[in-house]
């Protein structure tokens, strides 16, 4: 091999399927690095002999690298810098690229020498149920002094603290067969499909198709089993009707047949200022699903069994056949089963040092290995070498030096997905594993390794087989394949767990840290289930979910109850499979662009004129027109509000929900959806109206208007105007639907003014066309009509008045809403027109008295309002049967008054109680609550609104408002509600 | 969750609303003698089966149609969906036949 | 009398803009119409009604009522939406200031009509990558197999209210509330620069 394009790379064996002429450069705790294309960054590291790559999440322990693929416990490195930094990432997923840069994590000091490794002498007092048992008490202590120490000891990697720089995606798929998994199972699977003409989509973690046939030297119709896999994998690519997702994880099993997949984008680019997502989330619509996602080989549990070089047999295959790696100079292979054995003769093959297979079991050596030392019913007791793995020692005390001991403990299949909705896998003694049970997720099949079915003949057939049965169910193509060929090869178990003769901790948990000895002092402790046993020792728990330990630990767990692994069960798995970045599911939710953002037609209008803009809902509302000089919002609203009452004052009420409604029934309609009667509406005026909820309380209120004999406009509150559609529609369909009524939301067809204060006629003559009259005898308060204004433009024109002056409400459609706005301050101008917001809405419907959101909070009635009289007792409505309800009718119910305060210079507070002067402040003693105030600068004072207990018959009488919340304690007075032109005067005129 | 639309086939729920027990269609009528107590049972008693359960959901990011969704509370599985117009409709229908 | 006429404006300004090889460009020269078709008690008037409507709006434009799901179309000059039950939007290229009241002298009683004109923000999405990135904010399935001239969808994208159509194989037209135009067209931009 050529040093000058490896750099040093000295356990590289090979090229496998690596490119050769791309070296690779990276960094690993700031030392610099070379791999090749096609590496993952563990290769990598083994390729230079780096195998000290981290350390254990509660003892601090030296660790290496345990595996291949994304069951990794061990080697969770720290990837990026600034605020592109993300920790726990496996390193065996991790694809090498040019200048990445990786750091171990969990260690004080150099990786080498971790001060925090002190914690694995204090091992026995950091057994199963430490913290519970021991920040227990004293109790103060918990928040202060333990969790704070314990948070700075615990965890892995560390957050940059940074934003994301990156950005993400979502998205929507579909397809008739999704296969999770491109092994050889679901590669067979995907061409049958695929051929015949299903819409397919097929989806793996890895960066390469072909899963195990990647890591194997076995054939495939005759050819290496790595080339048949990316021939197979360069067909499916060719085909239209086939979407092949490399590099993303099918991570949940959802409820019909969806499924979440997170697709790595950006991650193995060098470039990081792609302006690409990085990630996409992939919600996946799948008629039928075939599950092929492999199996995980786990381990066998014996002391200092997670020593830097053991690692699973399996992956010791991956490295040297994939990865062209030799993961040691001098290999033990430790197995109880048959697969173990074709590690040795790989190893044997590569021409790697194979010191002894030691195989638990008694019976012959399944193969024949010329030259190597085969130790059948052998066991490892124990291993040395703090660092990295010097030698084990076997149980009859022989000592075999080695710097790689590969662990062959079986394959469980990988059943997570079919657990996602409560399904729970089944033991099979055959293959010492669990595999999936019977219920599956709805139109999901397991195939190959995944379903228990080891061997690449098995797999192969598996999945051709199940996917001609969804072709022929399907009933959208024939099938046109037959199987791919292959030899079986030998899976033969014999289960064996623990070597028990071992002292010292015996790991099962490599990343949560969990021994032999957790399991057994959990059981001592008396959690018998497996759902306890997980929780207090955490076993199972922490990024990898268990992949290479659950079974392990629920294999031992029996040996000490005595029952069996059948009775004893399994725990399901939860999404996600992998850990999926919360940034990705946020997607583009980020920042400004959390939610839409709805604008009136004179949005712009109003950012040119000082606008400060409030969200309501979704809607961006000017909340006053700062001028120049002024400083605080006070005087841009007190100004808004006297001007509009002295002159005219214009406010974009665009936002208001407004609901075409038109049909014979119409009328009836309304007369069952509100309190009061509108089928005595004559056409041409409006009236308010009021609507229950069939409770009886208040849901909504607005004006409705009669533009014809079977067409009504209704208009609701900004914030309910969906729900209001929502409940008509159920009115009408569901409660009604011999009616003949139709709906249909106006609200974004028409831009509307409110054009409010003494000169609003005087302005409005200017701007309606002939022949239309406005005077107040043809068109007095309450009139409504369809008109042109401003020499042609449609418009419709409403008398009504919220804030309690000779007010119109001018409605034009939305496409010259910005142009109206600017042309009605022009044409103003005479009048002395302002502009005003929300704000001074709200000051001003305060100040006559009307009810909004405040009041109208989904706990008030008709009654409590005032107007109790406006529920019809002539006629039913929603509502109506319960408005009447005893309680809700009691003498002594609260009414809206208004409040002011006795002394002039104090300021009311919304969510002030009321209690009599002298009462004790108790809740026993409550009498109602302040619900909305305002400077009213008509009145030079602080004004207010609330419910009290019998309000109305009250006016005149002083009490006490109580603030608990700001410590406040204040004399107000009992007075009207309409603070302005109590009787109407002024919008009549 | 996809729900089987009559009109439109299998359709995200996220597009759809949900409202509750499917008696809710059925309000009493407020000229009965009991029509209080009527009220009070129709709004506020609702059984709470673990397993079939037909209950209402609105298209509101779709065809605005209210369906009475069929779902099995313990599976989510869904049996039967029907347009809520259609049911309230053929329900009168059978209301009228008794009648006369 | 103030001697002023009102100008248009549109929230998306004629945008018109080319992002890889896709297209993205507003249309602002459409009248939308929604039309309701009354109903009673006896199927058999409602039957009737329909098929009156059915014929005045196939000899006025030539369009044939549909089903929920489904538009029927002649070219680019008007299409007919079947939106939900009994309710379908007509949408004509811009002839009236007054669309439903002009629609009205056609349909007489055969339906409830509301000016839908000034309701939609409309993008035009053609090219190559228009499905790909649609895929990015789009629930319903509209691979070419299954989703073509004769369907619309109404569904929500990026918590829009989006009714979606595929006039030609390589061009949707999108409709959304026109008062979240921005945050419509700040969807479908991203989308697009995604996926090209």
């Amino acid at each position: 091999m050529n040093t000058a394009t490896t750099g040093l790379q000295s356990a590289r064996i090979g090229t496998g399927l690596l490119d050769s002429t791309r070296p690779v450069s990276f960094q690993f705790n700031g030392r610099s690095y070379t791999g090749l294309q096609g590496d993952t960054l563990a290769s990598a590291l083994l390729a230079n002999e780096q195998r000290l790559v981290g350390r254990s999440f509660k003892y601090h322990r030296p660790r290496g690298i345990f595996s291949a693929g994304s069951e990794e416990p061990n080697a969770l490195v720290e990837l990026g810098s600034g605020a592109y930094r993300e920790p726990n990432t496996r390193a065996t997923v991790t694809e090498l690229f040019e200048g990445l840069e990786a750091r171990s994590q969990n260690h004080r000091g150099p990786l080498s020498f971790d001060v925090m490794a002190i914690n694995d002498h204090l091992s026995s007092f950091l057994s199963a149920g430490f913290y519970y048992k021991t920040f227990m008490w004293p109790k103060a202590f918990w928040e202060k002094v333990y969790e704070p120490v314990i948070r700075a000891a615990a965890g892995l990697g560390s957050l940059s603290m940074q934003e994301d720089p990156d950005t993400y995606d979502k998205g929507f798929l579909h397809a008739d067969l999704l296969i999770v998994g491109a092994g050889p199972s679901g590669l067979a699977a995907a061409l049958t499909a695929g051929r015949a003409g299903l819409r397919v989509i097929i989806a793996d973690d890895d960066f390469l198709a072909g899963g195990r046939l990647n890591a194997e030297q076995m054939e495939v119709d005759g050819m290496p089993s790595a080339q048949w896999a990316a021939r197979s994998h360069a067909e499916l690519c060719s085909m239209p009707n086939v979407r092949c997702l490399l590099r993303t994880s099918v991570y949940g099993a959802f409820d019909h047949g969806i499924y979440g997949a997170l697709q790595r984008c950006t991650d193995h680019l060098p470039d990081k200022s792609s302006e690409k997502p990085r990630q996409i989330l992939w919600r996946i619509y799948a008629r039928q699903t075939l599950l092929g996602a492999g199996a995980t080989e786990r381990s066998i549990a014996f002391a200092n069994n997670d020593r830097p070089g053991i690692m699973l047999a399996g992956a010791v295959r991956t490295y040297m056949n994939r990865f062209g790696v030799a993961p040691g100079k001098e290999v033990v292979v430790f197995t109880n089963n048959d697969d173990g054995w074709r590690t040795a003769a790989d190893l044997t093959r590569a021409g790697v040092s194979l010191a002894a297979i030691i195989d638990t079991r008694t019976t012959s050596a399944p193969m024949k290995l010329p030259g190597v030392r085969i130790v059948m019913g052998g066991q490892v007791i124990t291993t040395r070498g703090r660092l990295g793995l010097r030698s084990v020692t076997l149980h009859d005390g022989q000592t075999l030096p080695c710097d790689c001991l590969a662990v062959a403990g079986g394959w469980s299949p990988n059943v997570h997905l079919t657990c996602h909705q409560r399904g729970r896998p089944v033991w099979r003694q055959g293959i010492a594993a669990f595999v999936p049970g019977a219920e599956l997720p709805q139109g999901m099949r397991v195939i190959g390794a995944a379903n228990g079915s080891l061997g690449l003949s098995s797999a192969l057939t598996e999945g051709h087989r199940t996917a001609v049965r969804i072709i022929e169910a399907s009933g959208i193509g024939k099938n046109t394949s037959s199987s791919p060929v292959a030899e079986q090869e030998s899976t033969r178990i014999t289960a064996f767990w623990h070597v028990s003769a071992s002292r010292g901790r015996a790991w099962i948990d490599l990343q949560n840290d969990v021994t032999t000895k957790d399991i057994a002092l959990s059981f001592k402790e008396g959690f018998r289930s497996v759902e306890h046993l997980k929780r207090y020792t955490t076993l199972g728990m922490a990024t990898d979910q268990g992949k290479t330990s659950n079974v392990l630990g629920l294999a031992v767990m029996p040996q000490l109850s005595g029952k069996t692994i059948q009775d004893t069960g399994t725990t399901i798995f939860r999404p996600p499979y992998t850990p999926i970045p919360i940034a990705a599911l946020a997607g583009r939710s980020r920042g400004k662009h959390f939610r839409p953002v709805r604008h009136t037609p004179s949005h712009q209008w109003a950012q040119d004129n000082g606008g400060d803009f409030v969200e309501t809902g979704m809607w961006l509302r000017a909340q006053w027109y700062t001028r120049e000089g002024e400083t605080h919002w006070r005087q841009s609203v007190d100004r808004e509000v006297l001007q509009t009452r002295r002159a005219v004052g214009i406010c974009d009420v665009t936002t208001l929900g407004k609901i075409d409604i038109q049909g014979k029934d119409a009328a009836a309609f309304l007369d069952r959806v509100y309190a009061n009667t509108f089928s005595t509406l004559a056409v041409g005026k409006v009236r308010y109206g009021l609507m229950l909820r069939e409770d009886g309380f208040v849901m909504d209120d607005g004006t409705t208007a009669r533009l014809g004999d079977t067409h009504f406009l209704m208009t609701t509150t900004t914030a309910n105007a969906v729900s209001v559609f929502r409940h008509l529609e159920f009115c009408r369909q569901c409660l009604w639907p011999e009616m003949d009524v139709h709906l249909i939301s106006a609200t974004e067809q028409w831009a509307q003014y409110a054009i409010a204060g003494p000169q609003a006629r005087a302005l409005l003559e200017g701007v309606v066309d002939a022949p239309f009259d406005i005077s107040n005898e043809t068109f007095p308060f309450m009139a409504c009509a369809e008109l042109t204004v401003f020499n042609g433009t449609p418009a419709r024109l409403f008398r009504i008045s919220f804030s309690g002056e000779l007010a119109y409400e001018l409605a034009v459609p939305t496409r010259y809403g910005h142009s109206l706005m600017e042309a009605l301050m022009q044409h103003g101008k005479q009048f002395d027109v302002v502009a005003y917001g929300t704000e001074a809405l709200g000051v001003m419907r305060i100040e006559k008295g009307h009810a909004a959101g405040n009041e109208l909070n989904g706990q008030t009635t008709a009654a409590n309002l005032g107007l109790g009289r406006m529920v019809s007792t002539k006629k039913d409505c929603i509502g109506a049967v319960l408005s009447k309800r005893p309680a809700m009718n009691t003498e002594n119910a609260i009414q809206l008054v208004g409040f002011m305060p006795e002394d002039s210079a104090q300021s009311l507070r919304a969510g002030a109680h009321f209690l009599s002067e002298d009462a004790e402040e108790t809740t026993a003693n409550d009498q109602g609550w302040m619900t909305s105030v305002a400077w009213s600068p008509v009145l030079n004072s602080s004004i207010g609104l609330g419910f009290i207990t019998n309000g109305s018959n009250r006016q005149g009488e002083r009490i006490k408002a109580y603030d608990p919340v700001r410590g406040e304690s204040y004399p107000v007075r009992i007075v009207s509600p309409h603070f302005v032109d109590p009787d109407g005067e002024r919008l009549r005129g | 969750m996809l729900i089987d639309h009559p009109l439109l086939g299998l359709r995200d729920a996220s597009e759809f609303v949900y409202l509750g027990d499917a008696s809710l269609m059925n309000r009493p009528d407020a000229t009965a003698a009991d029509a209080s107590q009527q009220f009070h049972d129709y709004l506020h008693l609702r059984d709470n089966p673990a397993g079939l359960h037909r209950e209402l959901w609105y298209h509101e990011q779709g065809d605005r149609s209210w369906l009475i969704v069929t779902r099995d509370t313990l599976t989510h599985e869904i049996s039967h969906v029907e347009l809520a117009r259609d049911v309230s409709l053929a329900h009168r229908a059978t209301d009228q036949e008794g009648g006369a | 009398m103030a001697d002023m006429t009102l100008k248009e404006s549109y929230p998306l300004d004629s945008l018109d803009t080319l992002i890889g090889d896709t297209r993205l460009s507003a249309v602002e020269n459409l009248d939308i119409v929604s039309i309701a078709l009354p109903h009673t008690l006896a199927p058999e008037k409602t039957t009737e009604t329909r098929a009156s409507l059915d014929e005045k709006l196939q000899s006025a434009f030539g369009l044939k009522l549909t089903e929920t799901g489904t538009r029927s179309s002649n070219g680019d000059k008007h299409s007919l939406l079947g939106l939900q039950p009994g309710m379908w939007f007509l949408v004509t290229s811009r002839r009236t200031r007054e669309p439903a009241r002009t629609l009205k002298t056609v349909v007489r009683d055969t339906a409830y009509l509301t000016d839908q004109s000034d309701s939609w923000a409309i993008l035009d999405i053609a090219g190559p990558h228009a499905q790909a990135a649609l895929e990015r904010i789009c629930p319903v399935d509209i691979d070419k197999s299954v989703f073509d001239d004769t369907r619309v969808v109404r569904t929500s994208m990026e918590h829009l209210s989006v009714i979606i159509e595929r006039p030609e194989p390589e061009r949707f037209r999108l409709y959304s509330p026109l008062s979240s135009a921005q945050s419509f067209l700040h969807a479908v931009r991203v989308s697009l620069q995604n996926a090209v």
